[in-house]
């Protein structure tokens, strides 16, 4: 409970900054899903691990929900306040506490910006490779706890790939170290747990990164198609060919031409469907990938192929891909962007399911694709004044994450599920699965005092969203085309 | 679409037992009879008898269930044989990175997953469970689970899946696997060095992460390198490699490895930092740059060592020893985890296999 005695022992720990003027307040109302908003009723800022602590047993003995924070750049509303509880933004946490050249890792406080880490280390000839649209401000504690991919997934990972170790706080204080100095660990592997865990079972105070040597080289391949459907075939004959590319993105028309019309990156505006390949490497090996890929991609039939092998044309080519979320939202006043994850052998059959849908709403949709890793971003453009176009784009996104379930994908490769896929998660998984995430959870945090009611439906809930997923009942395959 | 491959090879070992290992599982929960998973037992060592148990053999359920080499998936069942699957991958030019240790030809993609081996690639390509994209499972509870998918990209629900990977199947019965798979370096290239057992660590340590290194071990006075990539990586590569290197194959580069080590007294696995200085005692081979440790010796000998870093793999003429599971906040925590899983413990628990005092 949020009583005065509660509130009292809190502003007496040291090192704790508290806000509680509700203007302040008010920045923290919502993440990066910004149609979910709720002031907190108080925000809380340690700046040392002895604080948050102090804070964490302090909660635990009052009975005080607690919900980490922090850049708040996610997208599903997982760091959205509750109207009962605390929120603790870790954004005090921003040291580089070292950097290991000869074991190419580096320890970091939480609250570290994705990029700051690669700018750190970029004179020592090293990055950090997963590299979310939001990297420039989102951290990467949130990354570990969103488990953040980025354009470069398909060869360097997520970020569960990149993370060696973790130092966390249970809900009641509790540090734990996970992993670290060996590769391998005596007992259950809780590190990937900790991965993706939207900030339900602990809350992280350090992360051990992997670095990567720069490759020596980096060209990137822009190829223009009249289908999607040939783009598509094209990603799968670049990897029949045994290439593994460090970027594989792709776009449809229409965000080709918002991009294009918001920073003229020369994209062809005529096509249907383009496609971003990044080769990296060494020298020799890049110019040879790229003649073999160019190769690949004219005959899959490409319309145009453009190589970009300096950093500046580089750079123009990614742009258009970089700010094709803020592109499309020159298109209308608001947009929802989805988040499903598909085997990409499906790919032109779900474009063609969406394009039906969107027709059938009314909303105009355009399609960003981590195409090498089949995670679709469906942007779906709406008015949030207009009620019944909000009401539309909500149903919608909602079909969206069903045909990627049809199609035997993910409602979310990289967003998380936070407030804003609960309810799809009864689709995805039933009963028997949702206990297990349950059991885990209580292992974790008994009390349930850790970023309560996200990610993880209760029974009761999926019961009166009436959509429990059945095992092999044919309902699953409701939005599959019959004939 | 997929390449198409031989389907005459799918079919010859296509079995899915699902139903036979559910009523087994079933069965023996309905009996009160603690459950011990088993593959193709070339890791069995890890086991210690137990009254009261059944095992229940899961070498039957093989097969491809899914296949397609243009997404880099496979799915497959637990019980196929690791070298299956290896053999089904080099079809379409394919492999698995984590290279778990193949006990020639006895060792289960279920029983690798169980136990959490990874191979020679560990340092710079990854560990098992950083290729593991799904698992189907049957829980302690009797029912059917599946966790992670068949894509790349997939944050919905906790990460129960790679939480398999090195639970040593105390958290239920592996049914089958989905698993990120990549395409084959163009070239691989073997290299030997002599090399004194004094001087190993530091020069180990010299080659530090060079590009095209995938593989730096030490057995028998010898540095094994395994250079892979494009053939101008390997190339450039081999330049930077002693000018005294020997040219080698894959079996030189083999060994020393974990299913080929035979221990005259116990064989342990020292797990930690690449660059520790070489103090533990009877030293049989190195892997993963000098961070993975082989050592034949006797449990007494090994008090002056960090027992967090020894784990026990198997015996040879010495009897097992006395051994703890972990006891940290850790421990604790995997523990509270085991007991929330599997509440009334049907499953075989984690293994005791740390000299913890």
């Amino acid at each position: 409970m949020m009583n005065p005695a509660w509130r009292e022992a809190l502003r007496r720990i040291e090192d704790l900054e508290l806000i509680e003027d509700p203007v302040r307040r008010k920045v923290y109302e919502s993440d990066g899903l910004t149609a979910l908003a709720q002031i907190p009723p108080l925000v809380a800022l340690p700046s040392t691990r002895a604080a948050l602590q102090a804070l964490l047993q302090l909660c635990h003995a009052h009975n005080v929900p607690v919900v980490a924070r922090g850049a708040g750049t996610g997208l599903s509303g997982g760091a959205t306040p509750l109207a009962e509880g605390l929120l603790v933004s870790l954004a005090k946490f921003k040291q580089i506490l070292s950097v290991d050249q000869a074991r190419m890792t580096a320890r970091v406080e939480p609250g570290v910006t994705n990029l700051a880490i690669s700018e750190a280390v970029a004179d020592l000839g090293l990055f950090y490779a997963p590299d979310p649209s939001s990297q420039i401000a989102c951290t990467i504690g949130g990354n570990v706890a969103e488990n953040s991919g980025g354009v470069h997934c398909l060869k360097y990972g997520l970020t569960l790939h990149n993370v060696c170790g973790l130092t966390l706080l249970l809900a009641n204080g509790e540090p734990l170290e996970i992993g670290g100095e060996g590769l391998w660990e005596d007992g259950l592997d809780l590190l990937s747990v900790m991965h993706g865990s939207e900030g339900l079972l602990g809350i992280i105070v350090e992360v051990i990164v992997k670095l990567r040597p720069q490759p020596e080289a980096v060209n990137v391949l822009m190829a223009g198609f009249d289908s999607v459907e040939a783009a598509a075939n094209a990603v799968s004959d670049v990897i029949r060919a045994g290439v593994l590319p460090a970027g594989l993105e792709m776009m449809d028309q229409l965000a080709i031409q918002a991009a294009e019309d918001f920073v003229a990156a020369g994209y062809p505006r005529d096509a249907a469907a383009l496609l971003l390949c990044e080769l990296d490497g060494t020298s020799e090996e890049v110019a040879r990938t790229c003649a073999e890929v160019t190769s690949v991609l004219k005959r899959a039939g490409a319309t145009s192929v453009e190589r970009a092998s300096d950093a500046v044309a580089r750079a123009r080519l990614w742009q258009g891909r970089k700010a094709a979320f803020p592109a499309v939202g020159r298109l209308a006043p608001d947009y929802y962007c989805m988040d499903g994850t598909i085997p990409r052998r499906h790919l032109a059959a779900v474009l063609a399911a969406i394009t039906e849908k969107s027709d059938q709403y009314g909303l105009r949709v355009a399609n960003v694709f981590h195409a090498g890793d089949g995670n679709l971003h469906p942007l779906i453009l709406y008015d949030v004044n207009d009620r019944d176009q909000f009401h539309r784009a909500e149903a919608f996104g909602a079909d969206i994450l069903n045909i990627c379930l049809d199609y035997g994908g993910t409602i979310t490769g990289e967003h998380g599920v936070g407030l804003e896929k609960i309810d799809q998660m009864c689709r995805q998984f039933d009963s028997v699965e949702l206990g297990a995430f349950h059991a885990l959870k209580s292992a974790f945090d008994p009390t349930g005092l850790l970023n309560p009611g996200k990610a993880i439906p209760t029974l009761n809930r999926c019961a009166e969203f009436g959509a429990m997923h059945v095992h092999g009942a044919p309902s699953k395959f409701s939005t599959l085309p019959r004939f | 679409m997929a390449r198409p491959l031989n389907s005459r090879r799918y079919q010859d070992f296509d079995m899915d037992n699902t139903a036979q290992l559910a009523d087994a599982v079933n069965a023996a929960i309905a009996v009160g009879k603690t459950i011990v998973p088993k593959g193709g037992g070339s890791k069995s060592h890890y086991r210690v008898e137990l009254a009261e148990s059944v095992t229940i053999d899961t070498s039957n359920h093989e097969g491809i269930v899914h296949y397609h080499p243009d997404e880099l998936v496979v799915r497959v069942r637990a019980g196929t044989k690791i070298s299956t699957l290896n053999a089904v991958l080099a079809e379409s030019g394919q492999y698995l990175p984590a290279e778990p240790p193949d006990y020639d030809g006895l060792a289960t993609i279920g029983g690798a997953i169980a136990s959490g081996l990874s191979g020679s690639g560990r340092p710079y390509w990854g560990g098992l469970k950083d290729y593991v994209l799904g698992i189907k499972l049957i829980l302690p509870s009797g029912e059917v689970a599946n966790f992670g998918g068949d894509v790349m990209k997939n944050v919905a629900g906790y990460d129960l899946s790679r939480l398999q990977v090195g639970a040593m199947g105390s958290l239920g019965l592996i049914l089958d696997i989905a698993l990120k798979i990549l395409p084959k370096p163009l070239l691989v290239k073997y290299f030997n060095v002599h090399c004194r057992r004094e001087d190993a660590v530091s020069m180990l340590a010299n080659f530090g992460q060079m590009p095209g290194l995938t593989g730096l071990k030490y057995f028998d006075s010898q540095i094994l390198v395994r250079l892979s990539g494009s053939a101008e990586a390997v190339a450039q590569a081999e330049h930077l490699l002693p000018v005294e290197r020997a040219p080698a194959n894959i079996t030189d580069f083999q060994k020393g490895a974990i299913d080929q080590l035979q221990p005259s007294q116990q064989l342990w696995r020292w797990d930690g930092q690449p660059a520790a200085p070489l103090e533990q005692p009877g030293l049989v081979a190195m892997d993963w740059g000098g961070a993975l440790r082989w050592l034949d010796a006797d449990s007494s000998q090994l008090k002056s060592v960090d027992s967090s870093q020894m784990t026990f793999v198997k015996t040879g003429s010495l009897p097992r020893p006395h051994l703890q599971t972990r006891q940290d906040g850790v421990g604790r925590l995997q523990n509270r985890i085991k007991a929330a899983l599997d509440p009334e413990g049907h499953f075989i628990d984690y293994p005791a296999l740390r000299l913890y005092s």
